[in-house]
């Protein structure tokens, strides 16, 4: 569904980096893609907290929806774990509650947070796994992608396609597709300390449907089971937050990470970035932070582009005028950008590529409109699976939605239940975009037969 | 059906006679039949496990004598590669749990199965329950529309014994149901009308 750039403003070499997401090009006029990424779009500007990662700026250029978020620079914890396993060691304990203490802190004030209009909390992230939990290389740990959170006011519970989150980390309510509150994300929560602390998967089958049986059947392991040696009282934290029913979980994450935290301090175990980077420097070769190989070139004018687009969007902070396609050192794709907010642009002075990082236009500034995608063809991801922090941390992304359910992005199931009342303007885009749900709508009062 | 069949042993017939042509129409119409017997089960490998069906009724399509019909000896062969997958995945999964963080998900195309209902969730999350042999006679028997004595012919087993296994089946679909739902209206809808919900699960030609 979408790709992520690196990306820094053009005209500020010394820039940090910014990890920069954009709807795939054939999907940008799929209203319901367009609903989801407005979805993370909403739930994530203005949050603000270290366990989470923040989305600086978004917009429209050339069609393209996009956002601008910060960039950690360092790993997944899903690679972290796949590294361990391959080297069948074990993580260690006090890196491991560090990770999921940290990603507790995150989703708490996630939870608690009232949504940049203010209001009752009550978001829930839906979809908390190793994927989207990004480590960076000092040890900091950052959730990410809000793609499939929502307002708890807002879930739904009778759409079986609407099972959101990724199988193995989804709570027994999301399985069966019941109402969700935060204490689904406390189970996640739970199997993360599970898996994190064991290196070893919790719930895994060879489907789906035998995944989500397990977990609504509660079929699985104790961890004393899997380690004799693990000990009692974090198996207490573990079984406590892994409750099928939610009201014997921990009410909410912020609870959890006491309960880490305690056990920890009696055992005494130091938990912090320090432990986590030890960690990663111990499975991960170190990488040099992305370096742009060349000055990206002058950026054209973007009239051309922009007069062919049949609406233009009003000018955003942060026009993408070029995307230059050079190899960084991570692996992925490079786009250039240019601040022109409060100031005049100052584009450099464009300067010889050397050969082997010769810009190739990427994204539209071309008089050559874009080839357009066979419809319907899925596009392989343009970002290194193993680098799924710049993928908002999920190479799963593209396949998780291929169960989100068109209604689910319908109007009215605006994600922020705060909003404010959209512009007329916005009203009569959205009616027009409103997208005809594909599936019959499963209602309680006008039961269907089957044929 | 009978029609069907007729034309299966003369497709049969004429492949074995070395009509690639005549291969290649049994091979379409039963491709997605058998892709969707993997994908329900184990979609991470299920193209590969049709192809190998397909392969292994090519090598020994001299064998088939017709006792049986076409398509059972198909799902025969399709079954055969299954228990094969499952006990060497059974073998490998202790070291799978340790390196399986991460990747591509690999969730059973929807376009195989009308799995866009609440009740039709619930009947898979129930289905999972049952053992392969079990969900595999399900599986043909409402999905299929395959006979009794067909199954059994699948499964290598006599007919009595493909009877009680389907009931058997029920009553664990009807119990996990029961486990998986509050007393109301989508429990007592799909527990009175369970055959139906099941068969709905896969979509059918309109006639």
């Amino acid at each position: 569904m979408a790709e992520v750039f690196l990306a820094r403003p053009i005209g500020d070499p010394r820039s940090v980096v910014y990890a920069l997401k954009c709807i795939l090009p054939h999907f940008a006029d799929d209203p319901r893609f367009v609903q989801m990424f407005h979805r993370e779009l909403t739930i994530a500007t203005g949050l603000c907290h270290p366990n989470l990662v923040s989305v600086l700026d978004h917009g429209r250029e050339e069609g393209r929806h996009f956002m601008v978020m910060e960039y950690v620079h360092g790993a997944d914890l899903a690679k972290l774990l796949r590294t361990t396993g391959e080297q069948d060691v074990r993580p260690p304990l006090a890196a491991a509650l560090s990770v999921v203490l940290a990603v507790a802190r995150g989703l708490h004030h996630l939870h608690e947070w009232p949504g940049k209009h203010g209001g009752a909390p009550g978001f829930v992230h839906r979809d908390v796994s190793p994927s989207n939990v990004l480590i960076g290389f000092d040890g900091s740990v950052k959730v990410a992608d809000f793609g499939v959170a929502t307002a708890t006011a807002h879930t739904r519970t009778t759409d079986a396609g609407g099972v959101k989150g990724k199988m193995g980390y989804l709570s027994p309510e999301q399985c069966r597709s019941e109402a969700l509150d935060r204490r689904s994300d406390v189970f996640a929560l739970g199997v993360l300390l599970y898996e994190s602390t064991l290196g070893e998967r919790l719930f895994y089958a060879e489907n789906d449907y035998a995944v989500m049986h397990q977990i609504v059947s509660a079929e699985y392991d104790p961890p004393r089971e899997r380690d004799p040696e693990y000990p009692t009282e974090l198996e207490a934290i573990v079984l406590k937050a892994l409750a099928s029913a939610k009201e014997d979980r921990f009410e909410t994450a912020g609870a959890m990470a006491d309960a880490i935290e305690a056990f920890a301090e009696a055992q005494g175990l130091t938990l912090g970035n320090e432990a986590i980077a030890s960690w990663m420097s111990s499975l991960i070769p170190w990488e040099p932070y992305p370096a742009f190989a060349a000055t990206p070139p002058e950026p054209p004018s973007v009239t051309p582009t922009v007069a062919a687009v049949p609406a233009p969007p009003p000018p955003s902070r942060w026009p993408m005028i070029a995307a230059i396609a050079v190899p960084a050192s991570v692996g992925v794709l490079v786009a250039a950008l240019v601040l022109i907010a409060g100031r005049d642009p100052d584009p450099p002075a464009p300067s010889p590529a050397p050969a082997a990082a010769a810009p190739a236009p990427l994204a539209a500034p071309s008089p050559q409109p874009p080839t357009p995608a066979p419809p319907n063809v899925p596009q392989p991801a343009a970002v290194d699976p193993d680098l799924a922090l710049l993928n908002g941390g999920n190479a799963e992304f593209e396949g998780d939605t291929a169960l989100l359910d068109p209604a689910d992005f319908a109007e009215g199931d605006a994600e922020d239940p705060h909003s404010p009342a959209p512009t007329t303007q916005r009203r009569k885009k959205r009616r027009r975009k409103k997208p005809k749900s594909r599936r019959p709508k499963y209602d309680l009062d006008a039961p269907r037969p089957p044929q | 059906m009978a029609a069907t069949q007729a034309d299966d042993s003369a497709l049969v017939a004429a492949w074995q006679a070395g009509s690639a042509e005549a291969g290649g129409v049994l091979v379409q119409r039963y491709y997605p039949n058998v892709r969707r017997f993997f994908d329900v089960k184990v979609p991470r490998v299920a193209e590969d496990l049709t192809q190998r069906t397909f392969l292994a009724v090519q090598e020994s399509l001299g064998r088939f004598r017709g006792e049986s019909s076409f398509k059972s000896y198909l799902f025969g062969i399709a079954r055969n590669q299954l228990l094969r997958h499952l006990r060497s995945s059974a073998r490998a999964q202790a070291f799978e749990r340790k390196v399986a963080f991460g990747g591509p998900s690999h969730r059973t195309s929807l376009s195989m199965i009308v799995a866009n209902r609440q009740e039709h969730h619930l009947i898979l999350l129930a289905y999972a329950k049952l053992s392969p042999d079990q969900q595999i006679a399900v599986e043909l028997f409402y999905w299929e529309d395959m006979s009794t004595s067909e199954i059994a012919s699948v499964l290598e087993i006599p007919v009595s014994t493909v009877t009680t296994r389907l009931s058997r089946a029920r009553g664990v679909l009807h119990d996990k149901i029961v486990e998986l739902t509050q007393p109301g209206a989508v429990r007592d809808r799909l527990l009175g009308q369970l055959d139906a919900w099941t068969r709905s699960l896969v979509p059918r030609p309109q006639t």
